[in-house]
């Protein structure tokens, strides 16, 4: 199955962020995805969430025939942690299994879920919160992980996240990989190198595929400048 | 640049200008009073303006970003501002005012209410500095809602000082008002006060201290629910924000009660009160769209979405499965069901009140029934309407600051369509059954609008 995006557009007022993205993502990759601070990196990420409009262009997954994207398709795992202060993580995860438990495959108890991503028995029952940036990222992945969309976007996931954390969190990801398209959007250079197999740059509104040599995405950064 | 200058000025004297002609001039034309009433209700709207809003002691980004990220030297903002804010409220009272009144008068006038704000400021100030701000401010609330509702009143019923009076007053009020500016220019712990604010003040805007303050409101107790999925959710988020979505709606009751016992003792004790009424019949028989303001000012449901948002949606709101249209339309349902409870408990005293006086009045038993579900009516319209427009229009960006001009302009206008309404008399079987049926209508069409459109326009905006 391929993630196909053709002719996308966004602005804001007089600024063209998006300007003719073009992409095929392929199944069982990891993308990491480059730019600089401006580039439109989130405002990408929003559009193929449905979060923002797009002015022109679309997206679709193609198997041989072309199928819209819908809320089930897709993934979004934000830089900045969003979790509902009011639930215990425990809660949390009761609640979204209660809702989607017909499409959750291989379901597990709520401790195994834990367990997967790290969270101590004592954090568990505490109000979200209360939780550490690091352990509110850990439940957004794991929540994204339970619900399985095929293609995940991940903002900077690993931020906030321990050494040992973060270690987990990049097996998991090699391990849902086959079954899946990751777009990885990351500032960290030696991240994208080690996980991705793929490099995306975002520059001047355009999406290009480019080699995994540090120094020519450096300069190819460098050459331009983003507003 | 030029043209934001010349558009804000306008709307400087367009707002002092509607606020004159909504609040003064209106009743005073509707109610028929003598010339130099209306410096009445100025006097006390001015007391109460003072109460609820300063603008001095507001939290705002703009003070935070100030006082605290650029370290301004707060004596000096404070007195700045506060200069500011007198000169252009006296400018913008004089400007308008003097179309209604003689110049000397309009001088008085101007002069008296910037005399009470700086009064009331420099009392506040003391008061803050001394004691806690949050019951300062409760306390400066109930003040004023006395005040207006005594005001109102004492105008309403012909009981208000002559012209002279009434100058002496604003005299006194002057002198109180340079006096209570002395106090201000030679107080020094601004800052500390200004702190205490920011920490306090849960209705402020600047992002970081707003998420603290609405976190606040979730309690930390063992609670527990026995429910599953959206019903799960929403029993905890109602019962760890019991206190600050349930405390208003107790303290509406209480004064409701209060009310309703006054006035049906009223009967009780005074035998021959139904025949009094009698000769006044026509005014309590046609007082129901009276009630439509009163439901309209009592509800609570701008507060309890923007609680929602604060503390759920705006976290939810960025899973899919959340958007998903089973589901928003379902936990729509359930809050649904929970702020009509929430609302209906003031609004069942005021409707048996209303139709047991009715009754005690010796009119058919049927115009008690109609008055009663009438007014039921009106609470389950305001809560299904604000309900909805959290659902269509979603304001909140964020930062949870209100980006959605339409929604500030469909609020004002439900806001000005209630006042209208207040001063209607209409009989009660008439409006009764309009009502009612407007209100099923009403409620149809938004399920409806909720359903088809609340996918695309519950989320998050940028």
């Amino acid at each position: 199955m391929q993630f196909i995006i053709e002719h996308l557009k966004k602005g804001y007022e007089e600024k063209e962020v998006l300007k003719d993205i073009n992409f095929t993502f392929e199944q069982g990759k990891i993308y990491g995805l480059l730019g600089r601070n401006g580039a439109g990196k989130t405002t990408l990420f929003n559009c193929l969430n449905s979060d923002l409009n797009v002015e022109m262009g679309r997206f679709y997954l193609y198997d041989g025939e072309e199928h819209n994207v819908d809320m089930h398709h897709i993934g979004y795992v934000t830089s900045t942690p969003t979790v509902p202060e009011f639930l215990t993580g425990r809660e949390f995860l009761q609640f979204f299994i209660d809702i989607n438990k017909d499409n959750i495959q291989d379901l597990k108890s709520i401790d195994e879920y834990f367990e997967i991503v790290g969270i101590q028995q004592e954090d568990r029952d505490r109000l979200l919160k209360d939780y550490s940036h690091g352990m509110a990222n850990k439940m957004q992945m794991l929540i994204n992980l339970i619900y399985n969309p095929f293609i995940l976007l991940l903002d900077e996931p690993l931020t906030s996240l321990d050494i040992v954390a973060a270690d987990e969190m990049k097996r998991i990801l090699r391990n849902i990989r086959d079954n899946h398209i990751l777009i990885l959007s990351t500032h960290i250079m030696e991240l994208a190198m080690e996980m991705c197999d793929e490099i995306v740059i975002l520059n001047h509104g355009i999406l290009q595929s480019v080699e995994k040599d540090q120094e020519k995405i450096i300069t190819m950064l460098k050459d331009d400048n983003n507003d | 640049m030029v043209i934001s200058i010349i558009f804000d000025t306008i709307t400087f004297f367009l707002r002092k200008a509607l606020y004159i002609l909504v609040f003064i001039v209106l009743p005073f034309l509707l109610l028929d009073k003598p010339d130099y009433s209306f410096l009445w209700i100025l006097f006390f709207l001015s007391l109460v303006g003072a109460l609820v809003h300063n603008y001095d002691l507001d939290s705002s980004e703009d003070k935070y970003y100030a006082l605290v990220l650029m370290r301004m030297d707060a004596h000096k903002y404070v007195m700045s501002t506060s200069i500011f804010y007198m000169l252009t409220t006296f400018i913008g009272f004089f400007v308008c005012l003097y179309f209604i009144t003689d110049t000397f008068q309009t001088l008085t006038c101007a002069l008296m209410i910037i005399g009470i704000k700086s009064t009331i400021l420099a009392i506040k100030i003391y008061l803050y500095y001394h004691y806690d701000i949050d019951m300062i401010q409760t306390i400066c609330t109930i003040i004023a809602v006395m005040i207006f509702i005594i005001g109102f009143l004492t105008f309403y019923f012909d009981y208000y000082l002559s012209l002279s009076m009434i100058n002496y007053i604003s005299y006194i009020f002057i002198v109180l008002g340079i006096l209570g500016f002395i106090y201000l220019y030679r107080f020094d712990q601004y800052l500390h006060i200004f702190k205490h604010i920011f920490n306090n003040n849960k209705d402020i805007d600047t992002k970081q201290i707003n998420e603290t303050t609405y976190l606040q409101r979730i309690e930390n107790t063992n609670i527990q629910s026995t429910k599953h999925g959206f019903e799960m959710m929403h029993d905890l988020f109602m019962q760890r924000h019991h206190k600050a979505l349930w405390r208003m709606t107790y303290i509406k009751c209480i004064v409701c009660g209060i009310v309703a016992c006054a006035s049906l003792s009223i009967f009780i004790f005074i035998p021959d009160i139904s025949d009094i009424v009698d000769e006044a019949s026509v005014d309590v028989v046609n007082a129901l769209p009276f009630f439509l303001f009163v439901l309209y000012i009592l509800n609570n449901s701008e507060d309890v979405t923007r609680t929602m948002f604060s503390n759920c949606d705006h976290s939810l709101l960025n899973y899919t499965f959340y958007r998903e249209p089973k589901n928003l339309l379902h936990l729509f349902s359930i809050r649904l069901k929970e702020m009509i409870k929430m609302n209906s408990t003031y609004a069942l005293i005021i409707a048996v009140t209303y139709s047991v006086i009715l009754y005690l009045c010796h009119y058919p038993f049927y115009y008690s029934v109609i008055a009663f579900i009438s007014i039921m009516c009106m609470c389950i319209f305001f809560t299904i309407h604000y309900l909805t427009l959290y659902y269509l229009m979603q304001p909140f960006n964020k930062n949870k600051e209100i980006v959605k001009p339409a929604y500030t302009i469909v609020t004002t206008l439900t806001y000005m369509f209630c006042y209208y309404m207040m001063d209607l008399s209409l009989p009660v079987v008439t409006f009764g059954i309009t009502m009612i049926a407007f209100d099923v209508i009403y409620c149809a069409i938004a399920c409806l609008l909720v359903y088809r459109f609340s996918v695309k326009t519950f989320r998050i905006n940028s």
